[in-house]
Order: structure tokens, then C-alpha cells, then sequence
């Protein structure tokens, strides 16, 4: 029924409902706790304009018994005082993704072992922008 | 900002479909009408609104992305992103169908063609850059653009033949006030505008009928989930879209099947004062109403264009 619904409103609408430049994926993944990635692949809904799109790797200090709740949390008030200030605690990537695309990767310097997040603003194809962020752990060498 | 925003795609879409809706008028409704200095200045103002908000909305978007824009950024952005490619092309277009409009020399074929040539790729810079685009990739943007092209000639026709009574071929309409003596110069400007109408009526049918179709194809390709309908402001600027279209519908079924039989039926039986009984009838005034609905429903989703859509 919903969707007969929603079929009769796009017939006169015309619109397309439900999409946006939202992330699908991540490697790593948000919440993980990996080894020290050599890069970041972020996987969006839609391309994206990589040129007109802002992406800030920042170390989150975070106590040690903190779950990935409690990161996010944390990483949530960081977007809102540290994004895209220009300030010198962000950790320098290399966006490796040109033009327009959906997958963009990240190539990353050797990370220290500690909580990061990855905060972007992004510009999608259809002119519209959103922001968001994920964090990961990356854990001691085990070697 | 987010205001700003949508009052610039309001404006950008009102202006195109404008632009279409005097294509649609010179080519269509009215080829043999006489084309005249409103007429020019309709095509103009229209083109230079479209250019300029076109122009203050990459500045808008550079601004909500990185904070600040400058004269290098904006260089940067024209070139290297789509909505960049999209603006140029718009920027061509544009100029080009205001050119062609303000000739008005042209044999007539040759004028349609290019028009309609023109007029399309107005409406394609807007798709290119839609919903539809950044979800999928050519079936979504070509459902798009005839969806857009549908709506934009029977609202563009229609805004502009409620206004071209008294601006745009003021000549004509003008000699049918004068007495009952020169019978044949009264009726000449009352058959132009009965035949007008007609073809009005026929492409409000078309156009209805492309856009349940490309309606239809849109959500196979799209549906999804109701309940975002109302939970979100997307949701809601939708509905209201589709409220204020479902109205415009009633109205335009109510003109075609019995304001202009009726309007037809009066002016057959009397040339009397043919512009006092004009104006004043029903039909008229429902072409009035029907007309600021469109241009209602223009806004409206000019504002729907800016609203972010429901995470899936």
C-alpha cells in the first residue's frame, strides 16, 4: 500500500525521493579497529565533486576504556570546533579520486597507534552538500 | 542560506520556463500573432534572471562548501565540475534562444527548429544537474528532462498566454473593441485567440499525459519508502508540490472540458463587445488561477531543489 502510495506521488511529482550523497562504505569501517590503514576508501550514494569537496583526517584523544559510541560522541562536538578551520592538528591525506566520483580514496602518512576521525563536507553532482564523519582505532603493531 | 538558495532556483526555474513558454507562444499558440517590443523585453528580462541566478548560485554553493568564494575559486569551479559544464552550456543556450526570440524576420520553420532546439538545452542544464543525475545516470536524467519539458511548456504557455492578451499582441486585441461595422477585423484577433486557446488545451493534454508517463517510469526506478514523506522536509515540500499540482489538474480538466466549450459556444453566437465578454468569462479568469498555481508549483520546487533528501 505505502508503495503504491509513494508511486502515485512520484507519478505527479516526478521526483526522485530518496537519495543523497550519503555514505554507503568505508574501508575501514566506521567504529573499527584495525592496523594502520595506508589509505581510506569512502564509498557515497552519488559521485561527488572531489575538487569542491573537504575531507579532515583528526586524531581524537579519547579515554582508553572509550567504546565506539563514546568516540563518535566525541568526534560529533570535533566537527563543530575543529572542521575545516585550518587548524594544524589535522593530519595531512592525499586525495588520490579526480572529477566526479562515487568511491573517493584517501591515501594516509604512517598513523600512530590512537583514536581517529575522518570529518568531510562534500559536494555532490546534483549541487547539494552534506557532511559527516566516521572514526576508526588504529591498535599498537602486533609485530 | 538555505532561503537564499531556494529563492535563486525559483528563480532560475521560473525564468527558463518563461524563456519556454514564449517559444511555445511564438511558435505554437500564436505563429501568425504580431511580435512586438513586450514581447522583447519578456524574452530579455527572462534571460538576463536566468544568467544572473544562475551565476549568484555557484557562488552560494562554492560558499557552503569551503566557507568563502573568490574570483579564482568560481574560475576553478566553471571549469572543473559538472554544474560548471552545465552553466556554460545554459549560458549558450540562453543567449541563443533570446537572440532567436528577438528576431522576428526568420521563416518559420527555421525559427521553430532552433527555438525548440535552444529551449531544450535550457531545460537540460537543469537536469544534468538534478536529483535524477546524481542518483543514476542517462535513463534517469532523459526522464528527467522530459518530465521538465512537459511541465515547463504547458506552464510557460500558459503564464504566457494569460499575459499576452494585453501585452503581447496589444494590436490585435486592441481593433476588436472597435464598433460592430468592421465585422471581419473583430473577428480576425477573437479567432487568433480562440485558436489559442484550443491549442493551449491540447498541449496542457500532452504535456499531463508525458508527465504521468515519465511519472511513472520515475518511481520503478526510484521507490522507496512512505514514511520518510512525513517525517522529513522533503517529504513535505513534496506534498505540498503534489497538493497545489493535483489542484492545477482539476482546474486545467474543468477548462477543457467545460469553461471552453462554453467559451466557444458564446463567441460563436456573438461578436458583441467581444473583449469586455472575454475577460470577464469563467474561463479567463480559471486560466488566471490555473497559471499562478503553476507558477505556485514552480516555487515550490525550486524550494523542493535545495531541501536534502531522506537518508535511506
Amino acid at each position: 500500500m505505502s508503495k503504491l502510495l509513494l508511486s502515485l506521488i512520484l507519478l505527479i511529482s516526478g521526483q526522485s525521493v530518496f537519495a543523497h550523497a550519503f555514505l554507503e562504505t568505508s574501508t575501514p569501517e566506521n567504529g573499527a579497529t584495525v592496523d594502520a590503514p595506508e589509505q581510506l576508501v569512502l564509498t557515497f550514494g552519488e559521485a561527488v565533486e572531489t575538487m569542491f569537496s573537504v575531507f579532515e583526517l583528526h586524531p581524537v584523544d579519547v579515554p582508553e576504556d572509550a567504546d565506539s559510541d563514546a568516540l563518535a560522541a566525541i568526534a560529533n562536538g570535533l566537527m563543530t570546533t575543529h572542521f575545516n578551520l585550518g587548524l594544524d592538528s589535522v593530519i595531512e591525506t592525499t586525495l588520490v579520486t579526480e572529477d566526479q566520483n562515487a568511491e573517493v580514496v584517501l591515501e594516509l602518512p604512517p598513523l600512530e597507534p590512537g583514536a581517529y576521525a575522518l570529518m568531510w563536507r562534500i559536494l555532490s553532482v546534483d549541487t547539494h552538500t552534506s557532511q559527516d564523519f566516521i572514526t576508526f582505532v588504529v591498535q599498537a603493531s602486533t609485530e | 542560506m538555505m532561503w537564499l538558495n531556494a529563492t535563486l532556483k525559483t528563480i532560475m526555474l521560473t525564468s527558463a520556463v518563461g524563456l519556454v513558454g514564449l517559444v511555445v507562444l511564438r511558435t505554437y499558440l500564436f505563429p501568425s500573432a504580431h511580435h512586438n517590443r513586450g514581447q522583447m523585453i519578456f524574452t530579455w528580462l527572462f534571460a538576463i534572471l536566468l544568467l544572473a541566478a544562475s551565476a549568484l548560485d555557484v557562488v552560494v554553493t562554492i560558499r557552503s562548501i569551503l566557507g568563502y568564494a573568490n574570483a579564482e575559486l568560481v574560475w576553478n569551479y566553471l571549469q572543473n565540475t559538472r554544474h560548471g559544464l552545465a552553466l556554460w552550456w545554459r549560458l549558450g543556450a540562453t543567449l541563443g534562444l533570446a537572440i532567436f526570440l528577438s528576431i522576428t524576420r526568420l521563416p518559420r520553420a527555421v525559427s521553430a527548429f532552433v527555438m525548440g532546439i535552444s529551449a531544450s538545452l535550457v531545460l537540460l542544464t537543469f537536469s544534468a544537474i538534478s536529483h535524477a543525475a546524481a542518483m543514476g545516470g542517462r535513463p534517469e536524467i532523459a526522464l528527467d528532462w522530459l518530465h521538465f519539458m512537459a511541465a515547463a511548456s504547458w506552464a510557460g504557455g500558459l503564464v504566457m498566454f494569460v499575459i499576452m492578451p494585453t501585452t503581447l499582441i496589444p494590436s490585435t486585441t486592441k481593433t476588436s473593441t472597435t464598433t460592430k461595422t468592421s465585422a471581419s477585423k473583430t473577428s480576425a484577433p477573437h479567432n487568433l485567440v480562440l485558436t489559442g486557446m484550443n491549442r493551449l488545451s491540447q498541449l496542457g493534454l500532452g504535456a499531463v499525459t508525458v508527465l504521468m508517463l515519465t511519472g511513472i517510469l520515475s518511481a520503478r526506478l526510484h521507490v522507496s519508502r512512505v514514511n520518510t514523506l512525513v517525517t522529513t522536509s522533503y517529504g513535505w515540500a513534496l506534498l505540498v508540490k503534489v497538493g497545489l499540482v493535483l489542484i492545477t489538474l482539476m482546474i486545467a480538466a474543468a477548462n477543457r472540458w467545460i469553461f471552453l466549450p462554453a467559451f466557444q459556444r458564446q463567441q460563436s453566437l456573438s461578436f458583441d463587445a467581444p473583449e469586455t465578454s472575454s475577460t470577464h468569462h469563467p474561463l479567463i479568469r480559471a486560466l488566471r488561477y490555473e497559471a499562478v498555481l503553476l507558477v505556485t508549483v514552480l516555487a515550490a520546487t525550486g524550494v523542493l531543489s535545495t531541501q536534502p533528501m531522506p537518508h535511506e
